[in-house]
């Protein structure tokens, strides 16, 4: 099976869901493309097959935390390789994040306009030129 | 009091919405923040925090807990009630604040354009006797710390000289509210983002030394 995705199959793959705005999607393209090679390798797969991997990182997999945490696949994936690599930070905000309105955001400074220069916050910068890889 | 009652039950699902998986994890709860999401607090930034260990001394006595733990559902309210709307004093802002218990997964929030702070404090209506009953409380007054201290982000981006925030912090605030990264999108981004890494540096150092 193909360990790469463009960015308009990864594009079109999320629209589908209707929860991302076009500059959230341009962010989790980037985002994926800095998940470790194993983790994005399963992204690839979901999306492809649709299926989850079964493998455990403390104690949890991307499945518990898509249907008991209910994250969006996405998240559940970033999550995933956050505990990975920083799992005390993970469960702090995990934790957190469980007492928090998941898709709230300040509404009184909205801009849809993506940023000239990436400086903070979603990376919406262009890179739709290179694949995600996990090869 | 049905809903004093429904809260009451519903403090599992409060903390417990993934089973006993986040309760091994509870003790993180009570710590500072990671060292990989802090950020640099301001010298009044630091003394707001002293000052804001200092009022919850004075609401809530040498020992926060078992203060709330003494009190009605009704009086636990009341607490917390007068506690934010003294803290939004303290910190210099003119918003209302409205204190509910209707929601178990929802525990506060910051509203710009309606300048009010909501806080749900259903999770506190449960026996001080729950053995999550001390993470519950410090997770409210927590949570009420962390959204003033959004108030206090979006009032120091049309005057950055509130409390000494300075430009830079305001401008890079500012940019970060256009480009909010949801929770819901992405987790690890929205820790990070500086306006959260902030709010949360802020509320870890006040809730850092209460008992």
């Amino acid at each position: 099976m193909k360990k790469r995705i463009s960015y308009r199959e990864f594009k079109s793959f999320l629209k589908k869901s209707n929860y991302y705005t076009d500059k959230e999607i341009r962010h989790l393209f980037n985002a994926v493309k800095k998940l470790d090679k194993e983790t994005k390798g399963w992204v690839i797969d979901w999306i492809n097959t649709g299926e989850y991997p079964s493998k455990e990182v403390e104690q949890v997999t991307v499945r518990t935390i898509v249907e008991d945490f209910g994250y969006m696949p996405i998240a559940a994936f970033i999550t995933i390789d956050w505990l990975k690599r920083d799992p005390q930070a993970a469960k702090y905000f995990i934790i957190k994040i469980a007492k928090t309105d998941r898709d709230a955001a300040p509404s009184a400074v909205a801009d849809d306009d993506a940023q000239e220069e990436y400086i903070c916050g979603l990376d919406t910068r262009d890179t739709s030129d290179e694949d995600i890889t996990a090869e | 009091m049905l809903t004093f009652i429904l809260a009451s039950l519903a403090i599992s699902a409060a903390f417990v919405m993934v089973g006993t998986l986040l309760e091994s994890w509870m003790d993180n709860t009570h710590a500072l923040p990671p060292e990989s999401v802090k950020v640099e607090l301001s010298e009044t930034d630091n003394k707001k925090v002293e000052e804001t260990r200092d009022l919850i001394h004075d609401k809530f006595g040498e020992d926060v807990a078992d203060t709330i733990a003494k009190a009605s559902n009704k009086e636990r309210i009341d607490i917390m009630d007068e506690f934010a709307k003294d803290l939004a004093k303290l910190y210099g802002l003119d918003i209302d604040i409205d204190i509910t218990v209707d929601d178990v997964s929802l525990w506060g929030y910051y509203s710009h354009n309606e300048k009010k702070a909501v806080f749900n404090i259903a999770a506190l209506m449960i026996d001080a006797k729950n053995e999550s009953f001390k993470a519950v409380v410090f997770e409210v007054i927590d949570t009420i710390i962390h959204e003033l201290r959004h108030a206090v982000q979006h009032k120091s981006m049309s005057d950055s000289d509130f409390w000494d925030i300075g430009e830079e912090r305001a401008k890079l605030w500012e940019q970060n509210m256009k480009n909010y990264i949801r929770a819901g999108v992405d987790p690890r981004g929205y820790a990070s983002q500086p306006v959260e890494a902030d709010a949360v540096t802020f509320a870890g150092a006040v809730m850092s030394e209460v008992k």
